[in-house]
């Protein structure tokens, strides 16, 4: 297993080249104007979206650190392909890591008064600082199509929602992101405050889905990233949507409202808006990346899996995964992500390495 | 002397009758629903340990174990309990990868059920968009804002039964009637720390596990329907004779009753009552004593004359059934019956 030298993101020699405090609301709080952080060993001697490409079998997975007492005291992430880990990297506890897309994980790394969003490389070994902002980045994402990395951010002292915001993927700390979404406002009135963001590219590049869950329920915003279409709300009755599974051409799939597992999945007809049952109850569920099919299984790992085929709705029983492996989520409680081909997801057991897996070649059971 | 002809029959008659039962107040937005379907078995003792790589601290696993305790001593009902084995095939896990939504500071997993159950807890400094989780319990003096970790421990111990989150008032009135709640109050908001299950919850472990004994107190959440039947030994006595009344008291057989349905009821008043013939006013004249059976009451009278007999179920309002009453029973008296009576009933009274 190589171990590479990585930037110890928390408490590095910060060289602020510029500060510029941006007060505007349409703007996030963020300094301006070059590199943030030194060069130090593991940077990219360029953004590394320049040259990216799919690459599967890019992985990540982000393990919580504890004090002896059990409180989180930060998060360890480590990069790599299969087995390997090319890098390691010790985050603060206000961190996260998305993708991969084209080889590269998205990073934030939140030390208190100051986050950043760094696009690590799984092919090239390094990591490259996108942007160093004064609001608090909670997660992020990066779209390959446009090149761009979306983030979600927070007022650092009231942690207000401050939207989600886009920056290019080869800013080199030097651009001050622009809003692409306000807070939900309005549109999540109903929920109350607010727990949890997550953020979804659809496989056009096309669409942004954002969703937003309190502990009464979830709503998502639909961003048309071309910008021709205003924000679509689905799910404007929160307490009937959970937590966000993927994006459908036509839908959205979420989880029902559950207070636990196993728990009904739903597909939000986007043209209507109305939700529609696709299985009774599982305990997890991913959907591959072109929207076509999900996979699920209903009961503890070796239990009954399940194939859908969104196009046609025709449900299939699947030889179930090896012990322990069920289907991963993505969003912002995943721990562990890989990079699939469009038609695949990835699946996994907690501590064991994660694989991708093609529905549609799997042998449908009778 | 005159005689009386008895109108229900000449032998002794055990009139099984049912009962009229009084609606009572709605109270609180009824049982939890339930989540998903199956269940323990009744009494069930299901042993959980930690999850290998994933051992909660101690003052965690204090609340955790507290919380199962909570379980047995508030379930008021015949649902399962929960009790920490050093092997066992529920697991618990404290800050690891989980399936559960990333919005929960805990969740579980009931697929298993009725041979295992998986539960998660987020540690203690985890993030989310609004600030950063704090468990109570991991302070001796903790700020407000904290989470009680036994009271959501509680709540999916809760979901592990088979509770679904309570529906509440809009105004929330009604929080206390159930510790299994969509979000759990962080201190100091009322019920923040609340450590037994609400009377709602109770509810709902009653229906689907019914009582531990036909004693116990039905909850108050529930509007349970009730039906009292009513016996006697004979209907025909002379003087000095006595006529032993018997009921039974039961929950009335029913689809919303679930398993409570049509189940006895022991350790409740019930009163003999009378009325003259032909009079509308009843007096209670007895109360009856337990028998043997479960849910069966009885008691003896000395008829000095013809009288009406029915039994009284009045419901305490300390608990969730409507009082019921039975269909009445006559009881014919005379001196003594005459031979043709004699000849048909053997045993009437006089020569």
């Amino acid at each position: 297993m190589a171990k590479r030298p990585w930037p110890i993101l928390v408490g590095s020699a910060a060289i602020v080249v510029a500060a510029v405090v941006v007060a505007s609301n349409l703007q996030p709080a963020a300094r301006a104007g070059g590199r943030a952080v030194a060069a130090v060993p593991g940077t990219c001697r360029q953004s590394p979206a320049r040259t990216a490409n799919p690459d599967p079998g890019a992985t990540w997975r982000l393990a919580d650190r504890l004090d002896a007492g059990g409180s989180m005291v930060g998060r360890t992430l480590a990069v790599g392909h299969g087995g390997s880990v090319e890098l390691a990297l010790d985050l603060p506890v206000e961190g996260s890591a998305r993708g991969p897309v084209d080889g590269l994980v998205v990073v934030s790394a939140d030390d208190g008064w100051r986050s950043e969003i760094r696009l690590v490389s799984a092919t090239e070994a390094c990591s490259w600082l996108v942007a160093s902002l004064d609001d608090v980045v909670r997660s992020a994402v990066y779209d390959a199509a446009n090149k761009v990395v979306v983030a979600h951010l927070v007022d650092r002292v009231t942690r207000a929602d401050r939207g989600i915001w886009r920056v290019s993927a080869f800013a080199a700390n030097d651009e001050v992101p622009a809003q692409i979404a306000p807070p939900a406002g309005a549109a999540a009135a109903a929920l109350g405050t607010i727990w949890t963001t997550d953020l979804r590219v659809d496989a056009t590049a096309r669409r942004l889905a954002i969703q937003q869950c309190s502990q009464a329920g979830c709503v998502t915003r639909l961003v048309d990233l071309r910008g021709r279409r205003g924000i679509q709300i689905v799910g404007r009755r929160p307490a009937l949507q959970g937590g966000l599974i993927g994006l459908a051409p036509r839908s959205i799939v979420t989880w029902d409202w559950c207070p636990g597992l196993p728990c009904p999945i739903l597909a939000w007809d986007l043209a209507t808006g109305d939700p529609s049952l696709l299985t009774e109850g599982a305990i997890a569920a991913a959907l591959t990346g072109d929207g076509r099919h999900l996979v699920l299984v209903k009961s503890a790992p070796g239990g009954t899996t399940l194939r859908i085929d969104l196009v046609s709705r025709a449900e299939h029983r699947i030889e179930p995964f090896e012990a322990g492996a069920l289907p991963l989520a993505d969003g912002p409680g995943a721990l562990v992500g890989l990079e699939v081909e469009a038609d695949e997801i990835a699946i996994g057991a907690f501590d064991g390495d994660p694989r991708p897996f093609r529905p549609a070649a799997a042998e449908a059971l009778k | 002397m005159t005689n009386r002809r008895p109108i229900l029959g000449l032998a002794p008659v055990a009139a099984l009758l049912v009962v009229a039962s009084v609606p009572g107040p709605t109270l609180g937005h009824g049982p939890n629903p339930l989540m998903g379907t199956k269940t323990w078995d009744r009494d069930q003792v299901v042993g959980y340990q930690w999850a290998s790589g994933a051992v909660p601290p101690s003052w965690m696993a204090a609340a955790i174990d507290a919380a199962a305790a909570d379980v047995a001593e508030s379930r008021k009902s015949r649902a399962a309990t929960f009790v920490r084995q050093s092997s066992a095939p529920s697991r618990i896990w404290y800050s690891y990868p989980s399936i559960c939504p990333a919005y929960g500071i805990a969740c579980m997993d009931r697929s298993g059920v009725p041979d295992s159950f998986s539960m998660w807890f987020r540690p203690h400094g985890y993030r989310y968009d609004w600030g950063t989780l704090r468990w109570c319990q991991q302070s001796t003096d903790p700020a407000n804002g904290c989470y009680d970790a036994e009271n959501v421990a509680l709540d999916e111990f809760g979901h592990v039964e088979i509770l679904d989150h309570h529906v509440n008032f809009a105004d929330d009135s009604d929080y206390l009637d159930s510790v299994v709640q969509a979000y759990a109050r962080a201190k100091p908001r009322t019920g923040w720390n609340e450590h037994v299950f609400g009377r709602c919850d109770v509810a709902r472990l009653q229906l689907e596990y019914e009582l531990r004994t036909t004693f116990d107190l039905v909850s108050t959440c529930l509007d349970l329907n009730t039906t009292l039947t009513i016996a006697a030994s004979a209907t025909m006595v002379s003087a000095g004779e006595t006529v032993r009344f018997t009921g039974k008291l039961g929950i009335v057989a029913a689809s919303s009753a679930r398993r409570l349905s049509g189940d006895p009821l022991s350790g409740r008043a019930i009163v003999l009552q009378r009325r003259a013939v032909g009079g509308t006013t009843w007096s209670t004249i007895a109360t009856l004593t337990p028998t043997t059976s479960v849910g069966s009451y009885a008691v003896s009278v000395t008829p000095s004359a013809t009288y009406d007999y029915r039994l009284s179920f009045s419901a305490s309002s300390t608990e969730g059934l409507n009082s019921s009453t039975s269909s009445a029973i006559r009881v014919s008296y005379a001196a003594c019956w005459d031979t043709a009576v004699r000849a048909r009933l053997a045993g009437a009274p006089c020569a």
